[in-house]
């Protein structure tokens, strides 16, 4: 065969967004512990899951909120390449901040044409302390950021579900509960490979027939994920 | 598979990806191309959707590049009078029998095999319910158009995916700009209500025949290469290699290199069309040495 036209090949670039809720209520009850010990966990996991995928290169990023936000990993990381640093808790929920920063990482000028939709993970404990509502509009009004798998995952009693719900979209995926470490854990496993898993081959569809703004199905979570252990009431945030 | 005229050579292929021949899913792109007369060529690619919707886009697809052909061909003589060319004729008119026939095809097949909804896995009930009040969303597909007539170039785009012209002094250029509406895989479609206003429609007249060769693709092409530069080398590389060894060269390795270029790049399927209008002469003197 004589060699090939063109200039050089790559895969399609996904970026995997993690945004942790890192203020001081994350202490109570080892939830940031957890957090930190869920996403260390699921990490072969992604990389079994990129691995299976090899026309999608998968990258990480994660911003930290608390008083204020920050990139915890601002570089896009190769999933191959992942480790994961502890998060460490300090100040208040400055969720509307947080949304700030990813606004405009997603900016089209700051996103390949090439790329797959996004995934963004959001998990928090509480209520937020800024204005995230007019963070979250400005936000949405980035074409990446609507056509992005926004998933969000409310740790404890006290996080505010409506709130996490608004960010997924009224047709979005729902809020998913963790009440305990276990169940946190399988979350992000499920994010980890099952969303990640569905993001890296999304299909391609007709812009006005979408139903929930992405174009990437995402399987229903297990049922079994509800009662995978049993677990003592202590243990129950 | 190669086709020609008195003014242009085409060849075009088709693969099916490595992400579908993973799932045993069918290729959903299709490629065609006719001689309709000495000075009447025409080239049509199209990719169906993957959605779990579009469960017969492979079929959407097929039927979308059949119809650019047969209305071609039905209404050749409308498309120039008097070496005018009907702007109207070449453009809205002929957009809109191209619907009108995907979909008559698709009621066809319809009529044939019915949905049967209850062995479509994962479908929600707003889905079927879409799919019910708008069958033609399971055909839904991309179309890219290119039609040679005398001296005149029609570009038709309804959707993702690229047509590139190379010059005769191989700069590359897209007739018809990237619609910014498209990322992350959303895409214009011939489902949709009223697809004839999503043609995007070029129309050029190349009388010192500047143009050499115009390259036709589904969007697993492009999205296979690293930038828009590597996607636009293909344009200059391929005219350096016909200028060394002929248009044979084309035919004889492009299944090859679109299977390489997918299996590296984007794992989609990928059709391509290439056409040029390299000097039959430099072709000869090529091949004989």
């Amino acid at each position: 065969m004589k060699m090939r036209p063109g200039g050089e090949l790559a895969t399609r670039p996904l970026e995997f967004i993690w945004l942790a809720d890192c203020s001081i209520s994350m202490r109570n009850s080892g939830k940031i512990d957890a957090l930190n010990e869920a996403i260390r966990k699921s990490i072969p996991h992604m990389q079994e899951v990129a691995y299976e995928n090899p026309n999608a290169q998968v990258y990480i990023r994660a911003i930290k909120f608390s008083s204020g936000a920050s990139w915890h990993i601002e570089d896009r990381v190769p999933v191959e390449s992942f480790e994961w640093e502890d998060l460490e808790v300090k100040g208040v929920t400055d969720l509307g901040a947080a949304f700030k920063l990813l606004k405009d990482s997603l900016r089209v000028s700051e996103m390949s044409d090439r790329a797959l939709p996004p995934v963004i993970v959001l998990i928090s404990d509480g209520q937020p302390t800024d204005d995230y509502k007019a963070a979250l509009k400005e936000l949405m009004e980035e074409p990446w950021a609507v056509k992005a798998v926004k998933i969000a995952i409310a740790i404890g009693r006290s996080a505010n579900k409506r709130i996490l719900k608004e960010f997924c979209g009224e047709q979005g995926i729902e809020v998913l509960s963790a009440d305990n470490a276990e169940t946190l854990v399988e979350y992000i496993k499920w994010v980890s490979t099952v969303v990640l898993q569905a993001a890296s081959s999304p299909a391609s569809q007709a812009s006005e027939i979408q139903t929930m703004g992405i174009n990437v199905s995402i399987p229903i979570i297990d049922d079994d994920f509800e009662d995978i252990e049993t677990i003592s009431i202590e243990d129950v945030w | 598979m190669f086709i020609e005229n008195n003014q242009w050579m085409n060849s075009f292929e088709t693969i099916t990806g490595k992400t579908h021949l993973k799932i045993e899913m069918p290729n959903q792109d299709a490629v065609m191309s006719e001689v309709i007369e000495e000075d009447f060529l025409i080239s049509a690619v199209a990719d169906g959707h993957g959605s779990k919707k579009c469960t017969r886009s492979h079929l959407g697809a097929l039927y979308a590049v059949e119809a650019a052909i047969e209305v071609a061909k039905n209404i050749k003589d409308d498309f120039i009078k008097d070496n005018v060319i009907n702007t109207k004729s070449i453009g809205k008119h002929y957009t809109k029998k191209v619907i009108s026939l995907w979909r008559k095809k698709i009621d066809e097949h319809l009529e044939k095999e019915p949905m049967e909804f209850d062995i479509l896995e994962g479908l929600s009930s707003k889905e079927i319910k879409s799919i019910k009040k708008n069958p033609y969303v399971s055909y839904g597909s991309t179309l890219l158009i290119v039609i040679l007539i005398k001296d005149f170039i029609v570009c038709y785009q309804l959707g993702d995916g690229d047509i590139l012209f190379v010059s005769k002094s191989n700069k590359v250029t897209k007739p018809i700009k990237r619609d910014t509406r498209h990322i992350a895989n959303d895409t214009s479609s011939l489902c949709l209500n009223r697809p004839e206003k999503e043609f995007k429609i070029k129309v050029f007249r190349d009388l010192n025949h500047v143009l050499q060769m115009i390259l036709l693709s589904t969007d697993g092409y492009s999205n296979s290469f690293s930038s828009e530069t590597g996607f636009f080398k293909v344009g200059s590389d391929l005219i350096e290699m016909i200028s060394e060894d002929g248009f044979s060269v084309i035919d004889e390795n492009l299944k090859e290199w679109i299977e390489e270029t997918s299996n590296h790049g984007s794992g989609d399927d990928t059709s391509v069309s290439i056409l040029t209008r390299i000097n039959k002469t430099d072709e000869l003197e090529a091949a004989s040495s």
